[in-house]
């Protein structure tokens, strides 16, 4: 009988109704560089507002934001809830934006956190903040009614239906990248126009979505717990190419002089790395799927213009992903993890290689681009 | 205390009818005679007696040719009364009456001839009067010095309905009665072959129910036959008034909650299980006939497996294990995570769950437990209830206690759904004993996640497994053909074959029985 009793009270030690939980969304972070004051912010899921589509004027908002200040994060916890009336629960995050400011001091600390804190996921994506970080975390989201929900779908979406972003943005591979010695590039989130809207009932009844919305625009590169940098839109395209995503995606480009609008697909990617003449020598194959359908002034009539269009537009992204390369190489962003490959594929090379602190100077990179139309323009003439 | 004259006149009648027979000149012969009458009327009197002069017992004297009386007793409500008349009495007035019967079984003899001097009288008073339960008809043949007791039962049984308790779309639809000749006459038509035998025995000290037990000679191993015979044999019982009294005694394990035999009310099935070398147990008085040995993946297998395509029975038959598996873990899973493992739950829907146990006042443990002792009320209810009330109360609980509870916030809609889901989800297993065992484990589930969380449930899935490994069901293992393995049998567990690819012969796990006989 004592058995049995003592079980029934197992329940009471760890059970936690889903009542109590403050359920967090996003969370924040900002250091201000003069005072060292730490500033982390919690959005978190007001249950209350109910689950139906996105609130109407006069409902309760959908998620309350919490801002907390201190030197640390220890310090932070140590009085969390003073403010907040639940327990805080952090499993169900959907991302972490951190602070450009913050970001450029050191990610360290913030990263040591949340790998050793059981309850938080490193599965989720980190932005840097291009606008300061409470426009970001007080504002309401246009379509979905979680901020946290929008920024992660948009996000997935933009990686999935462009080059815009690497696939490679969740806490995680930060760490693995930091930990490695090489460099990460992360979306950078902004608002897109205007001030942030912080009544849900302004954003339901708002018609210009990108007023107070959250976008997500370039790259953060960060290497050694640092941001170091930013890769414009475009060139996280010809990283994104040279990383092996497959996604679809359209721009345009200078080819002989003239804008091309053209759509590319990378159908296969191969790199390798040898050792010769003392210098690892990286050779990547990248074969595209190209469509200029959209392109009204690049319309190939015979097989062979169509030879050479392909050609001249080759010859152009060649030239642009050499001298992406050639950027990133003298900025010595390792932004390809060409140290992990080193590692991996020239095992007995590798220390020699790498006991050089500068080693991405000494990689030569090859590079071979085979374009493939798939569709060109139907129409010859104009209208 | 009065007589049994004054209790009954037409008795007094009778009796004074003999005396009026005999006269009142009286020489040697008329006094031997009366000596004579005189025994037999106190036989009479001490049969009606035994029957506490019951209001459906009828006495009835006859002339034959003007001199001897046939003296005749029955209970009316037992027998039927036109046979009595037209056939026995008719006969007997007209001395036609000649018919030797060769011996059935011991004691079913149509026609049973007690001496009426040379028995002891106390034994032949006993003797009668179970005859005269039995639906038979005593005639006191004072000339030839007989009681002879003659089947003349009215069967009293409902008509051959639809097994109200197993519905099939396919396949026959007549169901058994509570007449047990019906129900053998529906097996035998099913089984037209010598190998299908009958043992009769009679248990219940006060009822005399009969009891059959069926097999297949040849076919169900002789070791199974013996051990069901000698269980039956065993059974000290006063009443036996439905298969489920005989069940106790014969499962190998009283305390587990799993069924280790079933009972059906279709006959195709009793001879389907006949036919697999299985026994049957039928009960006078109850349309439901008992089945052994039953593995636990038999209870999944419904006869309209054998009716329908290959394909679609094993679909059926995985929806089936599914919902065993929804009834038993889903309420207890959902206790265990929402009060222990948040992180499981995807975020969207902790939190939709989240917003719908806002207000809640009750720990999700007591709100599911509240729901299901609610739920398993109203089905209580909706058996007990006529029909047309039943529907009423399964409405009223469904409206008023689902919607309205969670209008008013006491539970949350998500608790009703999974309540719902468990409650459809017990209904699909063929067998109802078997949805009665997934009932109550459910509910010792339901504790162990809320005490334990996960680790609670996966403490309860080990006790489970190895109880249902330790069970035995007639010395059959109760988890074969997958603990032990009998690979050959796999064919017709959790998927079915087309037939051509099926065993021939009986399964695996029985034909060892017969190796354990050798």
């Amino acid at each position: 009988m004592c058995v049995v009793l003592c079980l029934t009270l197992t329940g009471c030690w760890d059970r936690v109704e889903i009542n109590d939980l403050a359920i967090v969304d996003l969370i924040g972070v900002d250091r201000d560089p003069e005072s060292g004051e730490l500033t982390v912010y919690y959005q978190v899921f007001n249950p209350l507002a109910g689950s139906t589509s996105s609130g109407s004027p006069g409902q309760q908002s959908p998620v309350f934001t919490y801002e907390f200040k201190g030197k640390t994060i220890s310090d932070i916890r140590g009085y969390i809830n003073t403010l907040m009336s639940r327990r805080l629960f952090l499993n169900h995050y959907r991302g972490v934006i951190v602070s450009r400011r913050m970001a450029e001091q050191s990610l360290h600390e913030l990263l040591i956190d949340i790998e050793t804190n059981p309850a938080t996921r490193t599965s989720v994506p980190i932005f840097v903040a291009d606008d300061p970080v409470s426009d970001i975390m007080n504002t309401f989201a246009v379509l979905e009614r979680i901020p946290g929900e929008a920024l992660e779908l948009q996000v997935r979406s933009a990686t999935h239906l462009s080059l815009l972003f690497t696939r490679e943005f969740r806490i995680k591979d930060l760490s693995e990248r930091m930990l490695e010695g090489t460099a990460i590039a992360v979306p950078m989130v902004h608002l897109a126009q205007g001030n942030p809207i912080t009544k849900s009932s302004d954003r339901s009844s708002m018609i210009q979505a990108n007023y107070g919305n959250d976008q997500l625009k370039d790259g953060a590169v960060i290497k050694n717990f640092r941001m170091v940098g930013k890769l414009s839109n475009r060139k996280m395209v010809w990283l994104d190419l040279l990383s092996g995503s497959k996604s679809l995606h359209s721009m345009t480009m200078k080819v002989d002089g003239e804008d091309v609008q053209f759509t590319m697909r990378q159908v296969r990617n191969k790199i390798q790395v040898d050792y010769r003449n003392g210098k690892p020598v990286v050779t990547i194959r990248l074969d595209l799927q190209v469509s200029t359908g959209l392109s009204l002034n690049l319309n190939p009539t015979t097989y062979e213009e169509m030879l050479e269009r392909e050609e001249s537009l080759r010859r152009a992204l060649t030239g642009k992903l050499y001298a992406f390369w050639h950027e990133i190489q003298d900025k010595e962003w390792d932004l390809l993890s060409f140290k992990t490959l080193i590692k991996t594929q020239l095992p007995k090379a590798a220390p020699t290689i790498l006991a050089d602190e500068h080693y991405l100077k000494n990689v030569e990179l090859v590079l071979h681009v085979d374009t493939n139309y798939v569709r060109t323009g139907n129409l010859q003439k104009k209208y | 205390m009065r007589s049994s004259e004054e209790r009954h006149p037409w008795m007094k009648f009778a009796v004074r009818g003999n005396n009026q027979i005999i006269g009142p000149g009286e020489d040697a012969f008329m006094l031997k005679e009366r000596q004579k009458q005189k025994e037999w009327d106190d036989f009479f009197t001490r049969v009606q007696d035994a029957l506490g002069c019951s209001q459906d017992l009828v006495f009835r004297e006859v002339m034959v040719s003007g001199v001897v009386p046939i003296q005749c007793m029955y209970l009316e409500s037992l027998v039927e009364t036109r046979m009595v008349d037209l056939y026995i009495l008719r006969s007997y007035m007209e001395n036609q009456f000649t018919e030797v019967e060769h011996k059935r079984t011991d004691g079913d003899a149509f026609i049973i001839d007690l001496p009426f001097y040379t028995s002891p009288r106390e034994q032949l008073v006993q003797k009668t009067v179970q005859g005269l339960l039995e639906g038979r008809c005593m005639l006191a043949d004072s000339n030839a010095n007989l009681i002879r007791l003659m089947v003349v039962a009215a069967p009293k049984f409902r008509p051959i309905e639809e097994a109200k308790s197993e519905p099939t779309i396919r396949g026959p639809h007549e169901g058994l009665t509570e007449n047990i000749e019906v129900n053998i006459g529906l097996i035998r038509k099913r089984i037209r072959t010598q190998q299908f035998r009958m043992e009769k025995l009679t248990l219940g000290d006060k009822t005399k129910t009969r009891i059959v037990l069926m097999y297949m000679d040849g076919i169900t191993p002789e070791m199974l036959v013996q051990e069901a015979r000698s269980k039956l044999q065993s059974i000290k019982i006063d009443s036996v008034l439905e298969t489920a009294y005989l069940e106790e005694y014969l499962q190998d394990n009283t305390w587990s909650p799993f069924p280790t035999m079933r009972f059906t009310e279709r006959p195709d099935v009793v001879a389907a299980e006949l036919l697999q070398g299985k026994v049957a147990i039928a009960v006078d008085g109850t349309p439901d006939i008992l089945i052994a040995p039953m593995t636990f993946f038999e209870f999944f297998n419904s006869p309209e497996d054998y009716y329908q395509r290959a394909d679609i029975a094993s679909l059926l038959r995985l929806l089936r294990l599914l919902s065993f598996v929804i009834a038993v873990f889903v309420p207890s899973i959902f206790v265990a995570i929402t009060s222990f493992h948040q992180e499981l739950i995807p975020a969207e829907l902790l939190i939709a769950l989240s917003t719908q146990r806002e207000g809640v006042p009750f720990p999700t443990l007591l709100e599911v437990l509240i729901m299901e002792v609610l739920f398993e009320i109203i089905r209580e209810a909706g058996i007990r209830m006529p029909r047309a009330i039943g529907q009423a109360v399964s409405i009223l609980g469904a409206i008023v206690l689902g919607q309205a509870a969670v209008d008013a916030g006491l539970v949350s809609a998500a608790v009703v759904i999974v309540v719902a889901i468990t409650g459809i989800a017990n209904f699909v297993v063929p067998v109802y004993s078997f949805g009665i065992a997934q009932r109550l484990i459910r509910f010792t589930f339901v504790m162990l996640a809320g005490f334990m969380g996960l680790f609670g449930i996966l403490c309860g899935v080990l006790f489970l497994v190895a109880h249902l490994t330790s069970l035995r069901s007639f010395s059959i293992p109760y988890f074969a053909p997958v603990t032990p393995a009998f690979f050959s049998d796999w064919k017709d567990t959790i998927f079915r074959f087309p037939r051509p690819q099926l065993n021939k012969t009986i399964p695996s796990y029985f034909r060892n029985l017969f190796r354990m006989k050798k």
